[in-house]
């Protein structure tokens, strides 16, 4: 379960408070969408909860299974099963794909005192999951996302998440420009995830994310805080009537 | 104007090496004009990041004449190269070189013009018995690579290699630059490409914190010669690694990928001056630094394009990956250009690993080191794109994993 217990964080020299008493509770197994106007907070939220380290928490707590995780290092909640979807994902010249993926991989394993994977039994499952994410081979073989569409980095944010196979995501506006194939394949690919314990939380600013990720729970983050949960119905709903009130209301 | 009032011991024993002997009229020269120079120090334009007369201002006694069997440097086993070893004051091969190969001693060879006012050029004239000449017969593919190890232990040591590819001529070279102790390796390459023929270059500069190191390439390239260059360097106490280049011919073709790696208090310079003095040349030349500690990486690039050298395509670029507060790198990128219809161009960059990159990857689960490691590495690697050999592509990689795993262990 991922726990978020009135989160406040400020970023920046001059210290901006992004955050203000953010409070959420994914439990294990569960979707949940965080839906919200721009600056609202999704994106630092996504960013706190991973562990980037120009954010910081002026106060409250991020657990995931009961315990704290603000005091690990980014790495080590990845190990702890954390996985974040970028909303803008690197590209990294000169870094091969399928060898960091290992590494990455590998790496996490180490921590969790786990067997490392095989080359062959790598390649194997790589192959699988690319094909299920719609890369080709051959994009395999190209430095880490360069020359790559929004869409392909997305497709290879999915492959990661599918390879790494965390505890939980997030998913930071992974909907963000794709088209209706690549929207689908996310879907299937959250779809094939959701095992009854992994958990989701889906941050995105459309509804139309949802009508193929089906969510348990819908909450609206405006000026840094959760203002209104609610069944998939509250994701139409804004749809229909915008965020205003919401922005009014923070 | 020379300001070199009194000698350093190095300068001394360089004038004395040459006191009571009948050196013949070209040594005679170096020796004099060597006398009158100096060691190049940082009050001089060209050496202001690179001050080898401070570097040596204690003299290793000169290497002393005993045999020695050449053998494959660390690390080339899987290259299988034909090694020559500049070692013990003379150079020393074993067997027949290649077929289309041939290897001679040359005494009373003039230094080509473009390093006859060099000041470490002058220095290796001067103190070398004999250059040796490696020749590569017309339209002779070399498959195999010759490696040319200079090595010096305690010592200096002094050498000056002639290769001289004939027309169509192909030939992979390597060059492995190599101190232990406090020692002063300073060597030549006078190269003379004919037209059409084509030369790998590999350079790898490695060794000890306090190792000194002056090589100085001289390429004279004819018609559509072909010049391939990968360089690594990891600095030493004071490195000067010198590229010069003068396209003679129409057509020739020049690509230079050199990148220095240096840690602690190590210093590297990666000069070059290319001269086009010919029509429709092509030029990419690739700098990279990763520079870390209270290290020091210098670039100085020229690219000078003379009047009738009209259509050159040519670029130039540096770019620092500086690693630690104290770390420095000092680029000095350089057009001059006489001629109306061409395109040259150069960049220069420096700065710090990219943070949203290195959370990216700690964020799939990489440590800080490793993710640093990884970028490092990712930065540098693209210098050894171009070599074709894979075995020699992967020795290279190798000694860039081993630098990465060294800094690793020290924190980085």
């Amino acid at each position: 379960m991922l726990k978020i217990d009135n989160l406040h964080a400020s970023v920046g020299v001059e210290d901006a408070q992004i955050l203000n008493g953010l409070s959420l509770e994914v439990p294990n197994g569960e979707v949940h969408a965080v839906m919200g106007p721009n600056g609202a907070g999704k994106s630092t939220l996504s960013y706190v909860a991973a562990g980037r380290d120009d954010y910081e928490v002026t106060g409250g707590d991020v657990s995931l299974d009961g315990e704290s995780i603000l005091d690990l290092d980014p790495n080590e909640r990845a190990a702890r099963g954390l996985f974040l979807s970028f909303q803008h994902p690197m590209e990294i010249p000169g870094v091969a794909t399928m060898n960091f993926i290992r590494t990455a991989l590998n790496a996490q394993r180490k921590a969790r005192g786990e067997a490392e994977v095989s080359a062959a039994e790598f390649l194997k499952v790589i192959r699988q999951k690319a094909a299920l994410v719609g890369l080709s081979d051959q994009k395999l073989k190209r430095p880490f996302n360069v020359g790559f569409s929004g869409g392909e980095k997305k497709r290879m944010e999915m492959l990661q998440m599918a390879m790494l196979e965390p505890r939980f995501c997030i998913m930071d506006e992974t909907d963000s420009g794709l088209d209706i194939d690549a929207l689908k394949m996310v879907g299937e690919v959250v779809n094939d995830m959701r095992d009854g314990t992994r958990g989701f939380l889906v941050i995105t600013h459309y509804q139309r994310l949802l009508e193929h990720i089906k969510p348990d729970v819908v909450h609206v983050l405006a000026g840094g805080r959760i203002v209104k949960s609610g069944g998939p119905e509250l994701a139409l709903q804004l749809e229909e009537s915008g965020y205003d009130q919401f922005i009014e209301a923070a | 104007m020379s300001v070199v009032a009194i000698k350093t011991p190095f300068e001394e024993s360089v004038a004395n090496a040459g006191q009571g002997f009948n050196l013949g009229e070209v040594r005679q020269a170096a020796f004099d004009a060597f006398q009158t120079q100096g060691l190049p120090h940082r009050r001089l334009e060209a050496w202001r990041w690179t001050d080898l007369r401070a570097a040596l201002k204690d003299a290793a006694p000169l290497a002393t004449t005993r045999p020695v069997e050449p053998a494959t440097p660390e690390g080339f086993s899987d290259v299988n190269p034909y090694t020559i070893v500049v070692e013990a004051g003379d150079v020393f091969w074993h067997g027949d070189p290649p077929a289309g190969v041939s290897l001679s001693r040359v005494t009373g060879a003039p230094l080509p013009t473009a390093l006859a006012d060099h000041p470490t050029a002058l220095a290796a004239a001067a103190l070398t018995d004999s250059a040796l000449a490696i020749h590569v017969e017309e339209n002779a593919t070399i498959d195999l690579p010759i490696l040319i190890q200079h090595r010096a232990v305690g010592e200096q040591r002094h050498a000056r290699i002639c290769p001289h590819l004939s027309h169509n001529a192909r030939l992979t070279l390597i060059e492995v630059f190599e101190t232990e102790a406090y020692a002063f390796l300073n060597a030549t390459l006078e190269a003379k490409l004919d037209a059409k023929s084509s030369l790998n270059r590999i350079v790898l500069q490695r060794g000890v914190d306090v190792g000194v190191t002056s090589a100085v390439g001289s390429i004279a390239m004819g018609e559509a010669a072909d010049l391939s260059q990968a360089a690594l360097y990891f600095g030493g106490s004071a490195i000067r690694m010198e590229t010069n280049i003068d396209l003679n011919g129409p057509g020739a073709k020049v690509s230079l990928e050199s990148a220095s790696l240096l840690s602690g208090a190590r210093h590297a310079d990666a000069t070059s001056i290319i001269r086009h003095n010919a029509v429709d040349c092509e030029v990419r030349q690739n700098h990279r630094s990763a520079v870390s500690g209270a290290a020091r990486a210098v670039f100085q690039g020229k690219f000078l394009v003379e009047r009738d050298a009209q259509k050159t395509d040519a670029q130039m670029n540096a770019a620092a990956l500086l690693l630690s507060d104290e770390a420095q790198a000092n680029h000095k990128p350089e057009l001059e250009i006489y001629a109306d219809d061409v395109e040259c161009a150069h960049g220069s960059t420096s700065g710090s690993l990219d943070s949203d990159a290195l959370f990216y990857l700690r964020q799939r689960g990489l440590n800080e080191g490793q993710a640093r490691a990884l970028l490092i590495d990712a930065f540098v690697n693209e210098t050894l794109d171009g070599v074709e050999n894979d075995a020699i592509a992967n020795m290279m990689r190798s000694e860039i994993a081993r630098w990465l795993e060294l800094e690793l262990s020290n924190g980085l």
